[in-house]
């Protein structure tokens, strides 16, 4: 018969079990809750039936067994859930590349050539993306993984076997701030039922944690899930390159500018960039309005100190207006050339700010005859 | 019967009567334990080694689904049958019912008991006595 031991006892019982489990931090810590409670009750019992306390605390963690044995028990029991989810990225993954091998013979039936070219542009999309070697930072690496093509199909999955999964399929670390969680009533097991295919993991991710009024943020490469309130009160200083809006002639049409001296340099300033950003993007958020963000120049950056919301939103209109003014330069370029040859000029010139749209557009002129003039197609 | 053979046969035992006492209303570890040790008369005492890691896996595997709660007065998790583990149950439960007919029917003469069949030797291809 063993002796008695001291409530102590309890505590290093419970710190040896939560080291040998071979599991998340939230998984440890929800475990080492749920035994405490059961101990402490257990404990309640048997001192008021008269049992000495040191020989009750005995009792009760006795009934537990060995720490060791209990942590095997129930790190083997995650891995039904790691099962479950390895199989269901796999059948997942196979159906996709069926559906789309399905697909290209559908649509283009004979055409060997570009129906290679579009198998070798889906496993390209579907890759993780390699980093530019010039982004060392590790938020700007998750970002770029973040975009990986993933499926999610999710039944009633507690909200912690969620980002297991995006975790497994993008190699990403994540963390849930359980403290501002709880403050809003939300617990980690919290149910999500979500279907979507062929889509980004950020977008998974984002959409998931709007409907839970949640949000996430990078901090050194790690996704932090948070509160809005949370969020908002975190800054971050991100500094984005704009040199090549600031040397590329406007976007506008030329008659548009009102600034005559803008006419003849047609180059985008600073402050039309800035003016841009801060009148568009949740406008009532920056320092000029009371708010806390603020947006400055320096030698061909944008240094710009707002939350991770909005930081994601600038980043994409940044991105958008490089794209229309890449395809501004092209349309110029040929527009050009044909009169160079003689040609009659039929492109409308002048862009719109859009995206996969003009990109599309792009592509298509590429495949086709250079000599066959191909109108502009405003978006 | 074999030890493996046994020891499933105990653990499907207790996956059972786990999942019997849910049906009866949510409940923490502590009280599930409490419950099938009052509800056979001491004859099940889950140990609470036993008793968690077998709450986990039947979570993992979606027959029942656990939340924290504080109305109580503690913080506590609380589990519940799902509608899969409602499904479950009652299909093991039936199953027992034919296995249990169809034993005594053998082991009748043994026990020296009259064996009172319910149809479940006759689906297993028994004749009845």
């Amino acid at each position: 018969m063993t002796g008695g031991m001291s409530p102590e006892e309890f505590q290093n019982y419970l710190g040896l079990l939560s080291r040998l489990l071979r599991l998340r931090a939230i998984e440890r810590e929800e475990i080492a809750e749920e035994l405490r409670c059961h101990l402490e009750e257990r404990l309640a019992v048997l001192t008021a039936q008269g049992i000495e306390p040191t020989r009750a605390v005995s009792m009760a963690l006795a009934e537990f067994g060995d720490a060791a044995a209990l942590a095997a028990e129930f790190t083997a029991v995650s891995q039904i859930y790691k099962r479950r989810w390895i199989m269901r990225l796999t059948v997942g993954s196979i159906v996709a590349s069926l559906i789309a091998v399905v697909v290209l013979f559908a649509y283009w039936p004979g055409a060997g050539v570009h129906m290679n070219q579009a198998v070798a542009e889906a496993e390209k999309a579907q890759q993780t993306p390699v980093p530019n070697p010039e982004m060392l930072d590790a938020n700007a690496q998750t970002q770029a993984k973040l975009e990986k093509l993933i499926d999610a199909d999710f039944v009633e999955t507690p909200l912690v076997h969620v980002l297991d999964y995006l975790a497994d399929v993008t190699k990403v670390q994540y963390h849930l701030d359980n403290k501002h969680l709880s403050d809003v009533g939300i617990t980690s097991d919290v149910p999500i039922t979500f279907h979507l295919k062929y889509v980004p993991a950020e977008m998974v991710l984002r959409l998931i944690l709007r409907e839970l009024n949640l949000t996430y943020w990078l901090d050194n490469g790690v996704v932090i899930v948070s509160t809005p309130d949370e969020a908002d009160s975190r800054l971050e200083i991100r500094v984005y390159r704009v040199d090549d809006l600031l040397d590329c002639p406007s976007m506008a049409k030329n008659d548009d500018l009102t600034d005559s001296s803008a006419k003849k340099q047609k180059r985008v300033s600073y402050d039309h960039l800035i003016d841009v950003i801060t009148s568009t993007i949740h406008p009532t958020t920056w320092d000029n309005v009371g708010g806390q963000g603020s947006i400055a120049p320096y030698r061909g950056t944008l240094v710009i100190s707002q939350t991770a919301d909005v930081h994601r939103e600038i980043k994409k209109v940044l991105d958008d207006l490089k794209k229309s003014i890449n395809k501004d330069f092209e349309d110029e370029n040929s527009s050009q050339y044909r009169k160079s040859k003689g040609k009659e000029d039929n492109v409308s010139g002048g862009g719109s700010v859009g995206g996969m749209g003009l990109m599309g557009s792009k592509k298509k002129e590429e495949n086709t005859d250079k000599t066959q003039p191909t109108s502009d197609k405003q978006n | 019967m074999t030890d493996k053979n046994y020891s499933d046969l105990i653990r499907m035992n207790l996956d059972l009567l786990v999942l019997s006492d849910l049906a009866q209303g949510p409940k923490y570890g502590y009280l599930i334990q409490q419950s099938l040790a009052g509800a056979t008369g001491g004859i099940v005492n889950l140990q609470a080694g036993t008793l968690y890691p077998l709450l986990h896996r039947l979570e993992a595997e979606r027959l029942i689904r656990s939340r924290w709660d504080e109305t109580t007065g503690r913080k506590r998790k609380w589990y519940e049958l799902t509608p899969a583990g409602q499904k479950r149950l009652h299909q093991q439960a039936h199953q027992w019912r034919e296995y249990v007919d169809c034993v005594w029917r053998m082991l009748s003469p043994v026990l020296g008991g009259a064996c009172n069949p319910v149809g479940g030797c006759e689906k297993m291809g028994l004749a009845p006595n």
